[in-house]
Parts: structure tokens; C-alpha cells; sequence
């Protein structure tokens, strides 16, 4: 990626930013000069930290309140889920159940399952089944939002 | 009386969700059943074929449907759904068995074969190959969708690495 930097004596500071095709990288980076949390802040043993979406492994709602897994570390965050999936969506974030967000991006093996439903296996060896009514949307998401034509 | 209306709407819903389910349930019964009735019928038409018959009783097809629709009533709640499970326990087993025998005694009951032991033995044994070979296509079908699945899961996360997908929106407003 080129990077132009022209410095004025004069006017409003601008970025502009050319692009061919928008890509997380560039996406990132507009989000960051907009000033867009990136980070999802959670309470980890009583202290605050920063989660970086893509090292969430899932995201599940137990009696209200919203629990992030991590390979490490299980946190506690304040957004619902409902926001959670509309923010990240792009990133991998999957609605699979009513009370758990899956990043398909931390998935490593999907196994079909009987009466429509889905295993995944996640790379911390996890394994989550996906019901027939949220297999189908995920079926729609890894063809790209194609029509599914099964 | 805003509350009240909540709970009928949640009890509404509940209901609705519950239809839903059993209809989804009564559908794939009737579906299988179906398979089943065909698998019999070619059996049927086979035998009365090779005695120089070409007309099948209304009776004993009437007789057969509402017997397979009874067999997958009892493979689903009693024998846990053999055909379509992954591993095949000694329940499963047990379900196929069982199955195939009562098929085998109706037949024998209701004359479809005549009362022929030969018949009705070979029949038998045809219900079982049905039933493995039920099994085992819809293994075979769940084993491609896997294959297709993982295909597509790590074309998702080749794009989603290059950043290869196209936003929703632009990014200068």
C-alpha cells in the first residue's frame, strides 16, 4: 500500500484515502481514523482489558450477561449480543444459538450433523452444535450471501 | 393490561414455536414413511411381477402406507432414529430388527405374500438391506456435506485473510 503524506500550511487537517476495493485492512484503518472502538472492553478478574474481535472464540449469554472465550481467558463484557453480532458480523460473527454469537474464523472443522444440524469444532477443541434454523444462515455466510441451493 | 398482553403474546408464541416443532417432526415421518412404502411397494410389485400379475390389491397398499407411517412413529421415539444416526449402538440394531420383523409379520398377517415362508423370509431380509442402505446413504449424504462444508469454511477464511469481501457501505461518507 502507497502512503502519501502532504503536509499543508493551511485548512482543515483531511485524510483521503484512495482504494480499489475495500478491505479489512483499509476498513480498519477508516474505523480507527473515525475514531471507532475497535477493541470490545471486558472485566477479566476484576480488571478492564481490550479484546480484539478476531481473538474471541465465542461469545455466550449466560443469565444476562454476556461471556467472551478466549484461548486463554474467559471475560466479562457489557454490550448484548444483539449489538455485538450487528458490529462484527463482517468480521466472522455468527449467530448460532439464541444465546451464543460463534467467530467462524476460530472454527477448524464443520461436521454435518443428523436433522440438518452442524458440529463445529473449534480450535481450542470445543465443539458447538448448530441447530438446522442457524445452519442454514451459516451455510449463506461461507457461500457469500449467495442464495443457498441445496 | 400491557402485561397481560404480553403473556398471551408469550404464550402465543410458545404455542406457535411448539406447532412448529411438531409439525416439522410430522413432516419428516411422513417423508420417510413414504421411502419406506416405496421400498415395500417394489418388493410387492416385484412379487406379484414374477407371478404374471400386474394389479396390486388397494387393501394391502393401503394396509402397507399406514404401516410404514406406525414403523417410523416407532423408529423415532422408540429406537432413536436409527436410520439417520451416526453410529449404529445396540439400540439401533435393536430398531432394525425389530422393525423388519414386525414388516415381516405383517405381511405374513395380511396375505401380502400369500402366506409363502420362502416369500416372506426373502422379504425379511430385503427389509434390512432397506434399512442399511437407508442408513448408509444418508451417511454418504452427510459425509459430502461435511466435505462441502470444510471446502467452503476455508475459502470464508482464505477471503477473510487476503480481505477479499466487499463492505456494505463506502468508506469515505
Amino acid at each position: 500500500m502507497k502512503l502519501t503524506l502532504h503536509q499543508i500550511t493551511e485548512g482543515e487537517d483531511e485524510i483521503v484515502i484512495c482504494y480499489r476495493s475495500m478491505t479489512p485492512r483499509i476498513e480498519t484503518l477508516v474505523e480507527f481514523v473515525r475514531g471507532d472502538v475497535q477493541k470490545i472492553p471486558a472485566v477479566w478478574e476484576e480488571q478492564t482489558v481490550y479484546l480484539a474481535p478476531e481473538e474471541i472464540f465465542y461469545l455466550e449469554n449466560v443469565d444476562g450477561i454476556t461471556y467472551a472465550y478466549l484461548a486463554d481467558k474467559v471475560a466479562r463484557i457489557s454490550s448484548s449480543l444483539k449489538a455485538l453480532e450487528l458490529r462484527y458480523t463482517r468480521r466472522g460473527f455468527f449467530r448460532c444459538a439464541k444465546a451464543m454469537i460463534l467467530n467462524i474464523n476460530k472454527i477448524s472443522y464443520l461436521k454435518s450433523e443428523p436433522g440438518g444440524r452442524i458440529r463445529a469444532t473449534m480450535e481450542n477443541g470445543e465443539q458447538v452444535i448448530i441447530s438446522r434454523k442457524y445452519g442454514k444462515e451459516l451455510r449463506r455466510i461461507l457461500k457469500g450471501g449467495e442464495e443457498d441451493v441445496e | 393490561m400491557w402485561n397481560r398482553l404480553g403473556c398471551y403474546f408469550e404464550a402465543h408464541m410458545r404455542c406457535w414455536r411448539r406447532l412448529k416443532r411438531y409439525l416439522s417432526t410430522e413432516i419428516m415421518i411422513e417423508y420417510r414413511a413414504c421411502l419406506y412404502f416405496c421400498c415395500i411397494l417394489f418388493f410387492y410389485c416385484c412379487y406379484l411381477g414374477l407371478h404374471g400379475d400386474f394389479f396390486a390389491r388397494v387393501p394391502v397398499l393401503v394396509e402397507m402406507i399406514l404401516l410404514t407411517y406406525a414403523m417410523c412413529y416407532l423408529q423415532l421415539y422408540v429406537f432413536q432414529n436409527f436410520d439417520e444416526t451416526d453410529h449404529l449402538g445396540r439400540w439401533g440394531l435393536a430398531g432394525i430388527l425389530v422393525c423388519s420383523v414386525c414388516y415381516t409379520a405383517a405381511s405374513w398377517i395380511f396375505l401380502w405374500f400369500d402366506r409363502k415362508k420362502t416369500v416372506t423370509a426373502l422379504f425379511c431380509i430385503y427389509m434390512v438391506m432397506v434399512y442399511v442402505s437407508v442408513r448408509l446413504a444418508n451417511k454418504i449424504k452427510r459425509r459430502i456435506d461435511t466435505e462441502l462444508l470444510n471446502q467452503m469454511l476455508d475459502k470464508y477464511k482464505s477471503e477473510q485473510k487476503k480481505g477479499g469481501q466487499e463492505p456494505e457501505k463506502s468508506a469515505v461518507s
